[in-house]
């Protein structure tokens, strides 16, 4: 029998931590990720080939993505690793989500919600489709974009866009920024979450309703739905420190 | 959330490390090649240019130099021709004077052999007619008959 839970379940724990299955998905895409740069991108060549080509059109992308809210190149390359790091990981992770063979190694485990009956329990589940990670990388995101702004314009004058004393109306407008500061972070993780977490059920319910071609465009969609948002995720933040590195006028 | 939080700190210092630094490095190394590589081009063009003005000097140079050269021999050939001619002149003339002189030795040579042979001859004849001895026959006046003979 299939559950859907919203939480992600537990596989084992280590000195009391609770290893989930989705934490063990992010484990996986790190150490993916960080055996594909060494592997590929530690010595690059003046005259690229290969993969070091295909990385070298999207890092060339994103920097001239990035050179439009930042208004310079040199400025687009100081951030351009968080920026970078937010939207591969995010991408990674929600690729390897869907990944069929990744989702259907498993164990079964007594159901919490139906005493007595069985359900499978995937080793690996989309990082994404838990709050837990959507909520660290929005929380990174927001305190990354503070630090940023202050690096960038000087703690009084960052502090100045929250608390400012100059009239009724800009001391409102800064408690509206803080609070706006805090819903960036709801915004951020539940866009994210929501989004993927949708798209693992409908695959889940497509797979278990006609599991031959029928669950093909789903997939392709929830592909689609993976880069969208790992785009989205990594272009708000881009905008938000784009906007924290300059002074208010 | 702090154990993503952590993966994502070990993944955003490894890319930093191994693929970020050693890409955006890259890719400024060649920004910086490609810069000076057109202004090389840019430097070989002004001085292909140069070299190409200063060719054409040399060529035009040249070439007034190697006229004056052709127009210099021409004067000196004409000159030469006319040495050789006038001395080719002088020295046909000579020959010909000296084949002039030799003949009209050979022809005295002939003459005074024949006269020779002439006298010889006549004498024996005489001797025939008179029937004498040619010894006996005066000398005298052989060379008289001789010199009526030349009259003749």
């Amino acid at each position: 029998m299939i559950e859907i839970s919203i939480a992600a379940e537990k596989i084992f724990s280590v000195f009391g931590f609770p290893i989930t299955n989705t934490l063990l998905m992010g484990w996986l895409v790190v150490a993916a990720l960080i055996f594909m740069s060494v592997i590929f991108l530690r010595r690059p060549a003046l005259i690229p080939a290969g993969v070091q080509n295909v990385f070298e059109v999207a890092v060339e992308g994103v920097l001239g993505l990035m050179e439009g809210p930042f208004g310079s190149k040199q400025k687009a390359e100081k951030y351009f690793p968080f920026i970078a790091t937010i939207f591969i990981f995010i991408l990674i992770s929600n690729w390897f989500g869907i990944f069929p063979f990744l989702g259907s190694a498993g164990i079964y485990e007594e159901s919490h919600a139906y005493p007595g009956e069985e359900v499978f329990v995937p080793f690996f589940r989309s990082s994404a489709s838990d709050l837990n990670f959507t909520l660290a990388l929005a929380i990174i995101s927001v305190f990354a974009t503070q630090l940023i702004g202050i690096s960038a314009i000087g703690l009084s004058k960052h502090i100045g866009k929250y608390f400012s004393f100059r009239g009724p109306i800009q001391f409102f407008v800064g408690i509206l920024e803080i609070v706006s500061e805090i819903a960036k972070m709801i915004s951020f993780s539940f866009r994210l979450f929501g989004n993927i977490f949708a798209g693992e059920v409908l695959l889940i319910i497509i797979g278990f309703l006609v599991p031959v071609f029928v669950p093909l465009p789903f997939l392709m969609l929830e592909m689609f739905v993976g880069f969208i948002q790992a785009l989205v995720f990594a272009m708000l933040t881009l905008v938000f420190m784009s906007i924290a590195v300059v002074e208010h006028h | 959330m702090l154990a993503q939080a952590v993966n994502f700190g070990i993944l955003f210092f490894v890319f930093l490390k191994f693929a970020y630094r050693p890409i955006l490095g890259m890719l400024e190394t060649r920004r910086e090649k490609i810069r000076e590589g057109i202004l090389m081009r840019e430097e070989a063009e002004k001085k292909l240019k140069e070299a190409d003005s200063e060719k054409g000097a040399i060529i035009k140079k040249a070439e007034s130099e190697s006229l004056g050269l052709i127009a210099r021999a021409e004067s000196l050939g004409k000159k030469k021709e006319a040495e050789i001619l006038t001395e080719a002149v002088k020295k046909s003339e000579e020959v010909i004077r000296d084949g002039k002189r030799r003949v009209e030795e050979e022809k005295r040579i002939a003459a005074e052999s024949f006269s020779k042979e002439a006298a010889e001859l006549v004498r024996l004849a005489v001797a025939k007619v008179v029937e004498r001895s040619p010894e006996k026959i005066d000398g005298e006046l052989v060379d008289k008959a001789l010199r009526e003979l030349e009259t003749v």
